[in-house]
């Protein structure tokens, strides 16, 4: 028996049903005035204050630049990663040398580079992607190297005796069974992604969605403040939604992922 | 088998008139049959020699003056303990371990690339392509791919898979997956097919299905086909000739004279099949 259609929509409906009874209590309160609104904008203050915010161009300014710091700072930070991951997974003369470092400079939070960083390049757009950089790249690297480590050597022996080339061998054997672990590490550094930029722009930007909520922060627009954390709750779940989607698309092949 | 002999090495060695299931129970006198299925040249199988064979590892031999012809096309089992080198055998006529010492030569290897196949114990298919993509592996690099594709939903057919071409391996059952690893070994017409136990991890029944398939094929394309297996009983049923290797040496050359398409539970079989397993056995009895 397929599920109708009606079962169907319930149960894509079903994640959303917390979120939406949080809102509504929310408010609830607010309207009620058991909470004020100095402290707590309705969620009815925060979609106005983001309309107007739409309406000036504000957001979309803030918005834009936050991403664009994101994306590049992630390309930069997430490549570098891949491909020393990559290095020392496929060379042990290449781990050897370069693995103890990276070991050491892990164990660093890198969030504390942040006083370093502004006295190196003040507030600027370097500061912000270095930090990004330096946040993604352990996930991804620490993540590509174990993927690549753990591929079953039984399948490369096969790929061996089936007369692969190297170059063979590392498209269709290595990578494809490293990847499952890649994407693990390209989800964490999506999170650690986000949560770097915002506290940079926070703490040293003039533009950006940080910068945003700080200045509202300034002249007591809670509301703004407010929206602000919506705005990274959604670029969370659509980073997250977008990840999901490479790997229905990539990891179809494993029953753990998509439905082959 | 008169017919495989004279004929002229082809690319796709996948003969379009064999059929596609062949495993209902055989008459017991097949016309046609061959009273002693003893080795014959043939034009697809490769030949192999072994002289005065050695093997070391980290000092400890393995194998030691191990003499071996195994004319063009015959089916050799290979029985023994584990450890007795059986295994290493196997890898040093394919290539993927070098001899110590002494010589092996593969007759008129020279003439096809790729022309020696193994299948292992496990079907180790990459689970990320699809069944079809996973019998291509076994035509190597190069080539059309429309062209590599036909030839490998030929050898899918071969093992009664066609249906199954686009599913992820995932999806099969471990004795269709022994199948789908069995076409990837045939698919580039092989003239040796080395198989390294490679249906001691599936059930009973299935493996006498596997058998039965992997002794049709061979008749049909006339490869040489050198079986590693524990299961003497499984070394009767298959091959021409049973060879017994004990502490690095072949200990028993047995030529298997029952006629095919053989008969389970067949009492010169059976009489076989003890008469291997006592001296298997007596290796331990104390000396």
């Amino acid at each position: 028996m397929t599920p109708s259609f009606g079962t169907r929509t319930l149960e894509r409906l079903t994640p959303w049903l917390v979120p939406a009874v949080i809102l509504l209590g929310w408010q609830v309160a607010a309207s009620t005035g058991l909470v004020s609104t100095r402290f707590m904008p309705a969620p009815s203050g925060v979609v106005a204050a983001g309309w107007q915010a739409a309406r000036s161009g504000e957001l979309w300014t803030n918005l834009s630049i936050s991403f664009a710091r994101a994306a590049v700072g992630f390309l930069i930070g997430g490549g570098i990663g891949f491909a020393l991951g990559l290095a020392n997974g496929l060379s042990r003369l290449s781990e050897r040398l370069t693995d103890t470092t990276l070991q050491m400079i892990r164990n660093i939070p890198h969030l504390s580079l942040i006083p370093l960083v502004i006295l190196w390049f003040g507030i600027d757009e370097e500061a912000k992607l270095f930090l990004v950089a330096i946040g993604v790249f352990f996930p991804v690297y620490a993540n590509t190297l174990h993927g690549i480590r753990s591929v079953d050597p039984q399948l490369v022996e096969m790929g061996r005796v089936y007369g692969m080339s190297a170059t063979t061998l590392f498209t269709r054997v290595v990578l494809p069974g490293a990847l499952p672990s890649i994407f693990v590490g390209l989800r964490y550094a999506l999170g650690i992604m986000w949560l770097t930029l915002i506290v940079a722009e926070t703490i040293s930007a003039s533009s950006g969605l940080g910068y945003m909520a700080m200045q509202a922060r300034e002249f007591m627009l809670v509301d703004v403040v407010v929206l602000a954390i919506v705005i990274y709750a959604g670029l969370g779940k659509a980073a997250d939604a977008v990840t999901r989607l490479l790997e229905r698309r990539f990891l179809a092949w494993n029953p753990a992922y998509g439905n082959a | 088998m008169l017919a495989t002999a004279l004929r002229v090495p082809d690319d796709s060695q996948l003969r379009e008139d064999t059929p596609i299931r062949d495993l209902k129970p055989r008459g017991v006198a097949a016309p046609k049959a061959p009273a002693r299925v003893a080795p014959q040249a043939s034009a697809t199988g490769i030949g192999v020699t072994i002289r005065d064979l050695r093997k070391d590892f980290d000092g400890h031999t393995v194998i030691e003056g191990l003499d071996l012809h195994i004319p063009a096309g015959q089916f050799v089992a290979v029985v023994g303990r584990s450890g007795c080198g059986k295994s290493t055998l196997l890898r040093l006529i394919l290539g993927l371990e070098q001899p110590s010492a002494g010589r092996i030569a593969l007759e008129s290897e020279a003439l096809r690339t790729p022309s020696k196949r193994i299948m292992f114990q496990e079907p180790r298919l990459l689970p990320w392509a699809r069944v079809v993509d996973n019998v291509a592996v076994g035509l190597g690099e190069g080539g059309r791919k429309a062209e590599q594709r036909a030839k490998a939903e030929a050898a899918l057919a071969e093992v009664g898979l066609s249906e199954k071409a686009g599913n992820w391996p995932a999806t099969l059952s471990g004795g269709q997956r022994q199948r789908v690893a069995l076409a990837r070994a045939l698919v580039s017409g092989p003239g040796l097919l080395a198989l390294d136990e490679p249906l001691g991890a599936l059930d009973a029944l299935t493996r006498i299905d596997m058998q039965a398939m992997i002794e049709r094929i061979w008749r049909a394309q006339g490869f040489t086909a050198i079986l590693v297996t524990h299961d003497v009983a499984e070394a009767v049923a298959m091959a021409d000739r049973i060879l017994v290797v004990e502490a690095g040496r072949i200990a028993l050359d047995v030529t298997v004279d029952v006629p095919r398409p053989r008969r389970r539970g067949d009492a010169d079989l059976a009489a076989l099949e003890g008469r291997i397993l006592d001296h298997l056995l007596s290796e331990r009895a104390p000396s």
